[in-house]
């Protein structure tokens, strides 16, 4: 996969994000402790056969809601692009994922935020998981 | 808040069953939490009820944990283990392992009067590092001699560390003839290690009834144990070579 379309992902999730962060969140607890880390800067690397994708993520203070940032990260979170896809399709589980290490968290607290995340996606995978998945 | 670690040094002695089997005694009177640090080995969600999963809440200085909420036989006891958050296999990179060890001791909110930890086997750096946070520490042994040789490796570490120990527990002690109620001891009648035995349990299906009195006893009279380096060690591999010789021997 390209860097330009791993780039285009995100960029479709970072539109998203008005479920989780918006005035109507589809989950009140995920948009709460999303909001307990104003600040705090994610590196997110995406791997794959040409290099990595980086990129650091920074939920603005101002605008409550997560931008690009230069930042220094305080969290870096690695993972490879079949595995970044497989979560977003929700054919992977972000609690496995984790555990196994695909998803690998570094940085300051990097285990308990990973809990934090795995949380998040267990309340947000209804949505996450496509509903046309479901008929089959 | 007291921390007891549950240790052994070998693999299979039942460590978990004994730590919550302490979690459970410990709870008819005090606040208990109980934290499973065996991570790639974690299975003491399958001995407790879980009636409360684990949540995440904020504080001033950052992410807080708060543990599930679980039930043994009816007492209330705080708890928290990896396998909350998947029962797959665990592959991560080493230090890892004491990282989470850390993290889930730190960032946890911990509010009871004693945290059992339902350590791993070995002398690994998750061992150590939950040895760090240690106040007190209990053994699961067996008569087996393979399990006094690792045993003593944990018990020199605890040496090192001058972590105190309360005692040991011998596990699978002997059975109990279900026809005429004779205790069947299956290995040789010596004690593992060189620390007060609290209690022998036998085999048994289900969680072992331990005496409140004993383990309070030997939790207030715990103390560290100096140990010349190797020397138990050495001491039982020669042990175990003259026992090997004398078996080829004909005369054991």
């Amino acid at each position: 996969m390209s860097r330009e379309r791993i780039r285009e992902i995100i960029n479709g999730l970072l539109k998203l994000q008005d479920m989780v962060l918006g005035k109507n969140p589809v989950d009140p607890w995920v948009k709460e402790r999303v909001l307990d880390n104003i600040g705090n800067v994610a590196m997110i690397q995406i791997i794959d056969e040409d290099g990595v994708v980086a990129e650091r993520l920074k939920l603005d203070e101002k605008t409550l809601r997560i931008v690009r940032t230069n930042e220094k990260p305080v969290h870096v979170i690695t993972m490879h692009v079949d595995v970044f896809l497989d979560l977003l399709s929700g054919d992977l589980d972000f609690k496995d994922a984790y555990v196994n290490g695909f998803v690998e968290f570094r940085g300051k607290d990097y285990h308990t935020h990973a809990m934090l995340w795995a949380k998040a996606f267990e309340r947000l995978r209804k949505y996450i998981r496509p509903k046309f998945r479901r008929r089959w | 808040m007291k921390v007891i670690a549950t240790v052994s040094g070998k693999g299979g002695t039942g460590k978990t069953t004994i730590s919550v089997a302490i979690a459970k005694t410990l709870a008819s009177k005090h606040r208990v939490g109980l934290l499973d640090i065996d991570i790639t080995g974690a299975n003491a969600h399958k001995l407790v009820n879980v009636v409360e999963p684990y949540d995440i809440t904020s504080s001033g200085d950052g992410i807080k944990i708060v543990p599930a909420k679980a039930e043994v036989d009816g007492r209330q006891i705080d708890f928290l283990s990896i396998a909350l958050v998947s029962e797959s296999y665990v592959g991560w990179k080493p230090g890892q392992h004491g990282d989470f060890v850390e993290q889930m001791l730190t960032n946890t909110d911990w509010d009871v009067d004693y945290l059992v930890l339902d350590a791993p086997p070995g002398t690994h750096n998750d061992v150590i590092r939950a040895l760090d946070y240690t106040d007190v520490a209990i053994f699961t042994t067996l008569r087996h001699p393979l399990a006094k040789l690792d045993a003593m490796r944990t018990f020199e570490l605890l040496s090192d560390m001058e972590v105190p120990i309360a005692g040991q527990y011998i596990n699978m002690a002997y059975v109990v003839c279900p026809k005429c109620g004779e205790k069947i001891r299956i290995f040789k009648d010596e004690v593992p290690l060189p620390v007060p035995v609290i209690e022998e349990i036998p085999i048994t299906d289900g969680l072992p009834e331990l005496s409140y009195d004993k383990l309070m006893k030997a939790i207030k009279n715990a103390k560290v144990y100096k140990v010349k380096k190797r020397s138990f060690i050495s001491r039982t591999l020669v042990e175990m070579f003259l026992r090997g010789l004398a078996h080829v021997k004909g005369e054991d």
